[in-house]
């Protein structure tokens, strides 16, 4: 073999080497196995017997929504639950997803979000059928917030009942104590603290009361948003809360200290002892139970100082759990609920409401939602967070603290028995500081 | 011998053989540490360089390339065998050099460049062990290649169906050096692997005990949860996961561990290990998982081509798994051997680039050394070759003084030993002219003798033939010697005879020569070229041998010879023929006066044949 031949045989060794090598798959990780997306195909079967089970928190919940859904699929069946008086409500979920016996569906407050956006028990919505897009405009940009996983990555709920918390009035007693009538001019005179104070002062010379209780501003406004925002940094050390708080600590003289809920309160109602009161937007249906001779002259406007907020307790959200043996069929479920309930379209009903003096107040609560900041959303903190909110708020009431000494000993409170967990979730979460 | 007589059952046997131990070579390196691999190619290869040529061994290695990297899927780099025969044989041709020299030159040149290209290619990336990697390659293939040497050196060769023992001499020098640097590199190697399974062992055991370590505190902070936040740990809270992570990190500052809590199904609750996210199931990469010790397996990923061995050992990871106390999860402890494999390569990049130079200057003393001291050898066998001759001859033993002692003492007693033998062949050189005088000389005349003349005439006669020349052979008897020895005694005959001996003296050269047969008979013998005149010549030889009478005792006595001359090949084609010419003639003057000198003639020569 001569030199030539050598030589020619190396460099074809050599090309082949290297056509091999690059011919091989490098060593690029094979991506992922996708989340099964097959779980939530919907199955176009009438006969297979199928089965869902929802736990609801209060009774008489989606009747007619299950029983119109069950018409149109002979096949299925569905199991409601309800967990009506269950204190320990948020326990009996978890447990219940800890132990894998969880049911399809779950409903629950708000106030359980940050509880249930911080484990991984709940399915993402965004993987299932649900046309969740089509209904991002209509729930604002808080709603769609406040329904996603903690790290914001997944949607583990949409909203079921929203209620924005307002402010009921009397139209003619507050005209009469020289302000507007008129919700929106009311709303906007009444982001002045001082106009707030004016005005119950005004009423009080009637001896007419402003409010159930001295808190029920720094209370709405507690219960109608949360504590931490996005990046888990306590939210409430803001002049807004500082100005509530002052106002509210102003407001001790105004307040009725009698519960609406109570036949004296029902009273102070019809007798036009309380002129205005705060509540989320089932107030109405109450007025029109307690008062329906006041029909007419009644008003609903926004929260005072320009608060907001959508009740913690009474809004409702949807979720189906990971452990859902048909994933499809829940999907499907909420889908059908979120097209056809009116827990959904309250917000279409937006004709003039003769209580209130044709005022279109479902376009009102519309706005609020809309308008709601997304500058909060619920964590695994806000248990414990809203227990030592509430305990120091009241302290400070008791003691007639200065609202910004009370807003800081709130802060230090929360933080001596957070800290820790919240740095924790921080790094968790690779929040930058 | 044409191809079916070269296609024997042994070479088939021996080709077969040398196949095989080249897919076994490509197939199999020597594992040293961390990825660090030593093909034993190089040594067959350059053994069967030495056994049978370049081409078998370029032959040989293109198979072990082609099975290492289609077969065995050994790197790419691989193929840089052939090359290095290749280039290796080509250099040793062109530089008239030996390979084991080329083969040095080539690592110091194109084999670190083509392996320093090829291990960039292979790792694609910036090559941190890039040092230790060519020198690893460096040493492996010039210590193969000595290996290789030495094994053709002493291996005993296998032919026709037997073993031929290995009967070659060796010389000195190469056998010194061979022992040095199998002395120094033999240690170094075998200390270098011994550390090396060592730190693996180490590194094994810390790993083993840092991962009991933090599987103890992860168990224990699992089992220090209250019941809610067992509850919460199990719906994989946010919370609960986060302080989870927070013992996790706690463990793993300042450590490479990567920490994973599994839950049954393998889906990760919390994981300190940026390839892994909390959800996925978590599964191993392709590769291959080796149990190491009860607690601890060692994961490699799936090797390919374009992996080096060192990359692939880079990549891989220790692997602990611990099941937890108090709930179905198992915690899932990842040790990277990078860090282990970077801290050995260290020690072993610094030890080599300490130890190389140290090596090296040992390796050039003891070549130096032993050069020397095989220097002084190889002068005295030089000066010893044909001494005997050089003593007779008393040629000069020049041979310079060595420093080294034993070698000084030898020359000395050479020397010595030189002068007593040239003492000794002067005595016997002595003795042997004694004999040959006695054998070959007649002791009273000096001239040669019959012993002389019987093979002297032949051998001349014999010559002549050959050349086509002539010959002349003078027979000559004294007259009247029986008188002289009877009338003035013995020792006047033998003055006489001593006398006619120192007369034929100068007809001993280069053209004549004279012997005395015995007695008072003497022959002159003539070569070419003859005389013109060979009767003249005859006439003067009388007149010098006769002309003067012989003193004894202050008596003349005179004296007289009768000769005979023959000429070769006219009358005798023979010695033996040319001599009874020669008497015959001689005979014919004692019978016709003496004291002459006759030639034969033609005719009388037949007549006597």
């Amino acid at each position: 073999m001569n030199r030539k031949l050598q030589g020619v045989f190396i460099v074809v060794l050599l090309l082949s080497a290297w056509v091999y090598v690059e011919l091989q798959p490098g060593h690029s990780k094979e991506p992922r196995e996708a989340s099964s997306a097959s779980e939530w195909m919907e199955v176009r079967d009438h006969t297979t017997p199928r089965k869902l089970t929802i736990w609801a928190p209060s009774a008489n919940m989606l009747t007619w929504e299950i029983d119109s859904f069950k018409s149109q699929r002979p096949n299925v069946s569905i199991d409601i639950i309800s967990w009506e008086g269950e204190h320990k409500l948020t326990e009996r979920y978890l447990d219940a997803l800890a132990a894998d016996m969880a049911p399809d569906i779950m409903i629950f407050s708000h106030r359980m979000l940050g509880s249930l956006n911080s484990t991984d028990k709940l399915a993402d919505l965004s993987e299932s059928t649900i046309p969740l897009q089509a209904f991002r405009s209509e729930m604002g940009e808080y709603l769609w917030s406040i329904h996603h996983s903690l790290d914001g990555k997944r949607m583990i709920s949409i909203p079921f009942e929203v209620h924005p918390q307002v402010l009921y009035y009397r139209a003619d007693l507050v005209k009469r104590a020289g302000f507007p009538e008129e919700p929106e001019a009311l709303a906007e005179l009444l982001e002045k603290p001082v106009n707030w104070t004016k005005l119950s002062e005004e009423l009080k010379k009637d001896k007419r009361w402003s409010l159930q209780w001295a808190q029920d501003l720094i209370s709405t406004l507690n219960t109608g948003t949360f504590i931490f925002n996005r990046s888990l940094d306590y939210q409430r050390s803001s002049p807004f809360y500082e100005r509530a708080l002052s106002t509210s600590l102003l407001s001790k003289e105004y307040a009725a200290n009698v519960s609406i809920y109570s036949p004296v309160g029902q009273q102070f109602i019809r007798e036009g002892k309380l002129a205005m009161f705060m509540m989320p937007d089932w107030g109405e249906s109450h007025l029109k139970e307690w008062a329906p001779e006041q029909a007419g002259l009644w008003r609903v406007t926004r929260l005072p100082l320009n608060g907001y907020g959508i009740d913690i307790d009474t809004s409702k959200s949807i979720g189906i759990t990971k452990q859902s043996k048909d994933k499809a069929l829940a999907a499907d479920f909420l889908t059908y609920v979120s097209a056809n309930s009116g827990s959904y379209h309250w917000f279409k009903n937006t004709g003039p409401n003769p209580y209130l003096g044709q005022q279109r107040a479902a376009e009102l609560y519309w706005r609020v939602v809309q308008d709601q900041p997304a500058d909060t959303l619920p964590t695994p903190l806000d248990q414990k967070a809203f227990q030592i909110w509430n305990a120091t708020v009241d302290a400070a009431f008791i003691r007639d603290e200065q609202p910004g000494r009370a807003l800081k000993d709130v802060k230090g409170n929360i933080m001596d028995a957070l800290g820790v967990p919240q740095q924790q979730l921080k790094e968790y979460m690779e929040i930058d500081e | 011998m044409n191809s079916m007589q070269l296609l024997t059952p042994s070479r088939i046997a021996m080709v077969l053989l040398y196949a095989l131990a080249a897919v076994i070579a490509a197939g199999f390196p020597v594992p040293f540490v961390y990825g660090i691999e030593i093909y034993l190619i190089h040594s067959i290869a350059w053994f069967i360089y030495r056994r049978h040529g370049y081409q078998a061994a370029l032959a040989f290695s293109f198979l072990a390339a082609v099975s290492g990297l289609f077969l065995w899927e050994q790197s790419p780099l691989i193929v840089l065998f052939p090359i290095e025969v290749y280039m290796v044989h080509w250099f040793a041709a062109r530089f008239k050099r030996s390979h084991l020299t080329a083969d040095l030159i080539y690592w110091l040149s194109a084999g670190l460049l083509l392996w320093g290209l090829g291990y960039f290619w292979v790792t694609q990336t910036a090559a941190p062990y890039l040092v230790l990697f060519l020198i690893i390659q460096a040493g492996s293939g010039l210590f193969n290649t000595m290996i290789g040497d030495l094994a053709a050196d002493y291996i005993p060769s296998f032919g026709n169906g037997t073993i031929n023992a290995c009967r070659i001499k060796r010389k000195l020098e190469r056998l010194s050096i061979q022992l040095c640097i199998l002395l120094l590199i033999t240690p170094l190697s075998i200390y270098l692997y011994l550390s090396g399974k060592h730190m693996y062992q180490d590194a094994l055991t810390n790993t083993t005990d840092k991962m009991n370590a933090v599987y103890v505190r992860v168990n224990e902070h699992v089992n220090e949860l209250t019941q809610k936040d067992m509850r919460d740990f199990l719906v994989h809270s946010s919370l609960q996961q986060a302080a989870l992570l927070t013992t996790f990190k706690s463990l793993t500052i300042n450590t490479d561990l990567k920490l994973i809590l599994v839950d049954s199904d393998d889906h990760v609750i919390a994981a300190r290990d940026p390839s892994v996210s909390e959800g996925e199931v978590l599964r191993m990469e392709e590769g291959s998982l080796v149990k190491e010790s009860e607690t601890l397996s060692l994961w490699k990923p799936e090797r390919i081509p374009a992996y080096s061995p060192i990359t692939e050992w880079s990549n891989s990871e220790w692997l602990g798994v611990y099941p937890l106390e108090r709930v179905p999860f198992r915690l899932v402890i990842k040790q990277p051997v990078a860090s282990f494999q970077q801290s050995v390569f260290s020690l072993l990049t610094d030890s080599l680039l300490l130890l190389l130079p140290v090596v090296l200057l040992t390796a050039l003393g003891a070549v130096w050394a032993v050069r020397r001291f095989t220097r002084s050898l190889k002068e005295l066998a030089r000066l010893s070759t044909g001494l005997p001759d050089k003593i007779r001859t008393r040629s000069p033993l020049e041979w310079k003084d060595s420093k080294v002692e034993e070698v000084s003492a030898l020359y000395h007693n050479f020397v010595e030993m030189s002068a007593g033998l040239s003492k000794m062949f002067s005595e016997i050189n002595q003795s042997e002219e004694k004999l040959r005088m006695l054998a070959h000389y007649d002791s009273l005349t000096g001239l040669a003798n019959r012993t002389s003349f019987s093979s002297y005439l032949p051998a001349l006669l014999q010559e002549a033939q050959k050349n086509g020349e002539k010959a002349a052979c003078l027979f000559i008897d004294l007259d009247g010697f029986k008188a002289i020895n009877d009338t003035h005694g013995h020792a006047a005959g033998d003055q006489v005879i001593m006398e006619i001996g120192q007369r034929l003296q100068p007809y001993c050269n280069e053209h004549t020569k004279a012997f005395r047969l015995s007695g008072d008979e003497f022959v002159v013998v003539l070569r070419e070229p003859l005389p013109v005149n060979l009767k003249r010549w005859a006439d003067h030889l009388h007149e010098a041998l006769v002309s003067r009478a012989v003193e004894f005792n202050q008596i003349e006595i005179p004296i007289g010879f009768s000769a005979g001359l023959a000429l070769f090949p006219e009358h005798g084609r023979d010695a033996e023929s040319l001599m009874r010419s020669a008497d015959t003639a001689m005979y014919q003057v004692k019978l016709s006066g003496r004291n002459n000198i006759r030639i034969l003639k033609e005719r009388e020569v037949k007549h006597h044949e």
